[in-house]
């Protein structure tokens, strides 16, 4: 993808930022300042790779690397990929067994904090010894989207029906995140078995 | 005149005492370069050992791989106790491999994780806790090993212990623990084989049934929006920006070099007052703020007390104009 980059860091930068629709008007007068014809290889990559990683054909990095292709491969063989990087989508029924690994690695099953041991719960904030800063203290927006925030006392208190799914998907990235930035290897991962799990 | 030399005798002895002293002081390993030659153990030496994680009342055995060859790291992670899922590691690429799933294709999204994360932000670690290293003779997996401790300064962050092996610093053993001593989460080997007959083609998963699919968003980097007005100690945000995931999620990391927090905040249709849940040493805590008349759900996952999770969802919020 750099092969032919005759650009700077900050140009590439500038362009990726274009490619994905996130360009600042910097980011747009920086590339008007650069060869359009380098420019236009280097998007053509852009699009190869985007191409590959919507129809899952390939891996996204490394296209070179052989070994990455067989695993794809090997899978590819278990049946088809689907086509759209965008949704999870799941097809089939899970097994009884191997509830734990699934659930946080798929990010499918349903309830593995409901197990959780609840230590706070209700109207634990406003009961805390711990101090509080007022969220609405001297906070100014950063644009007219993003005014002062509201203390959560103002909020409607309700019940707390954690969205486990989605609980399940934030402890799976964060046990990947975990793995790549404490430099224990892949340790951390282990994490995520014993994630207690009910359906 | 004798006197005088039975003097110079003890002088001398005294001084070889204390240069034999000094010798060995400085020669006693640094906790946190030892902490640094355990993170580069994880990357540069070849390994097949398996482990036994626990947390709470939960204990799982685990077959951890990793080799270096032609520039690339290979690594792959096996669940020992269930059906046999795999997490495999390519260089800086993690692929999930399930026995229900087809693949889960991560390419890395965050970048340089692995490598640009080797380090040991010294300075960070001895403003939250306070590392002693015991080289008492110690032996994990039938090997000899030595403990760099890790006290937390304050009450925000749980203790470690880190068990390496006295030659060549790869981690046997660790422990994290609440201030009171209580034993929260371990990680202890009980083989570990450091010549291992692997090739590349050992990290190509079995074939298994795949029969669910599956496809992930694929995170973007985004401006980031929040800010949090304190932090404890040593804390900082591991990455300068965002992460945008599903459903207009916003991911943020921080870490202060041993534990790691994870901030997700997206907009809510309902608010929910706090709530914090946890096993083991895992927390994780969620709650509602409003933002004007936008409401927002804030999930936070760590390693870290519970009363930490709490007090950083108290001071979250939106970054200030010249932030």
């Amino acid at each position: 993808m750099t092969s032919q980059n005759t650009h700077t860091p900050e140009a590439m930068a500038s362009l990726s930022a274009m490619f994905d629709g996130e360009a600042t008007e910097q980011d747009i007068a920086a590339l008007l300042a650069q060869d359009s014809g380098v420019l236009a290889r280097q998007l053509e990559g852009f699009h190869a790779i985007q191409q590959c990683l919507h129809k899952d054909e390939q891996l996204a990095v490394g296209l070179q690397d052989n070994l990455l292709m067989r695993i794809h491969d090997t899978l590819d063989t278990e049946g088809e990929i689907e086509p759209s990087p965008k949704l999870t989508t799941q097809v089939a029924v899970l097994p009884q067994s191997n509830v734990s690994w699934k659930m946080m690695f798929s990010g499918v099953a349903m309830a593995a904090s409901v197990a959780f041991m609840v230590v706070f719960g209700g109207n634990f904030l406003l009961n805390s010894e711990v101090s509080h800063t007022p969220i609405t203290a001297d906070v100014s927006p950063v644009k007219a989207t993003l005014p002062v925030a509201t203390p959560l006392a103002e909020l409607n208190q309700q019940a707390l029906p954690l969205d486990n799914m989605k609980l399940q998907q934030y402890l799976r990235q964060h046990a990947e995140q975990a793995t790549m930035t404490v430099g224990q290897g892949m340790i951390p991962m282990a994490r995520v078995v014993n994630y207690p799990v009910q359906e | 005149m004798r006197r005088f030399s039975v003097v110079i005798r003890c002088l001398s002895v005294g001084l070889l005492c204390f240069a034999q002293w000094s010798l060995a002081a400085t020669a006693t390993p640094h906790a946190v370069e030892l902490l640094r030659q355990m993170t580069q153990a994880f990357h540069q030496l070849n390994y097949d050992g398996v482990f036994v994680h626990s947390e709470a009342s939960n204990m799982n055995g685990m077959r951890i791989r990793h080799i270096v060859t032609e520039g690339m790291e290979y690594e792959s992670l096996v669940d020992l106790d269930g059906d046999k899922v795999e997490v495999v590691r390519i260089d800086d690429r993690i692929i999930c491999v399930y026995s229900d799933d087809l693949m889960t294709n991560r390419h890395s999204p965050f970048k340089a994780p692995f490598k640009s994360l080797k380090k040991v932000a010294e300075e960070r670690l001895s403003q939250g806790y306070q590392l002693t290293v015991n080289q008492e003779p110690h032996r994990i997996a039938g090997r000899q090993a030595i403990i760099v401790s890790l006290l937390p300064k304050d009450e925000y962050r749980y203790g470690h212990e880190f068990w390496l092996d006295k030659k060549n610093h790869f981690l046997l053993k660790h422990d994290v623990f609440k201030a009171n001593g209580e034993l929260l989460e371990r990680v202890q080997f009980t083989s570990v084989n450091f010549k291992p007959d692997l090739k590349q083609e050992d990290f190509v998963p079995n074939k298994g049934k795949h029969t669910k699919k599956q496809t992930q968003v694929l995170p973007q980097r985004v401006k980031n929006l929040w800010r949090f007005e304190w932090l404890p100690e040593g804390f900082h945000l591991v990455w300068p920006e965002a992460r945008a995931l599903n459903h207009g999620t916003s991911m943020l990391l921080l870490s202060d070099g041993v534990a790691t927090v994870s901030v997700f905040v997206e907009p809510s249709m309902s608010a929910k007052p706090i709530s914090i849940v946890g096993m083991g040493a895992t927390m994780a805590g969620v709650s509602s703020f409003k933002v004007k008349d936008q409401l927002y759900l804030l999930t936070m996952v760590g390693e870290v007390p519970g009363a930490t999770i709490e007090k950083l969802m108290t001071v979250f919020m939106p970054r200030l104009e010249n932030d």
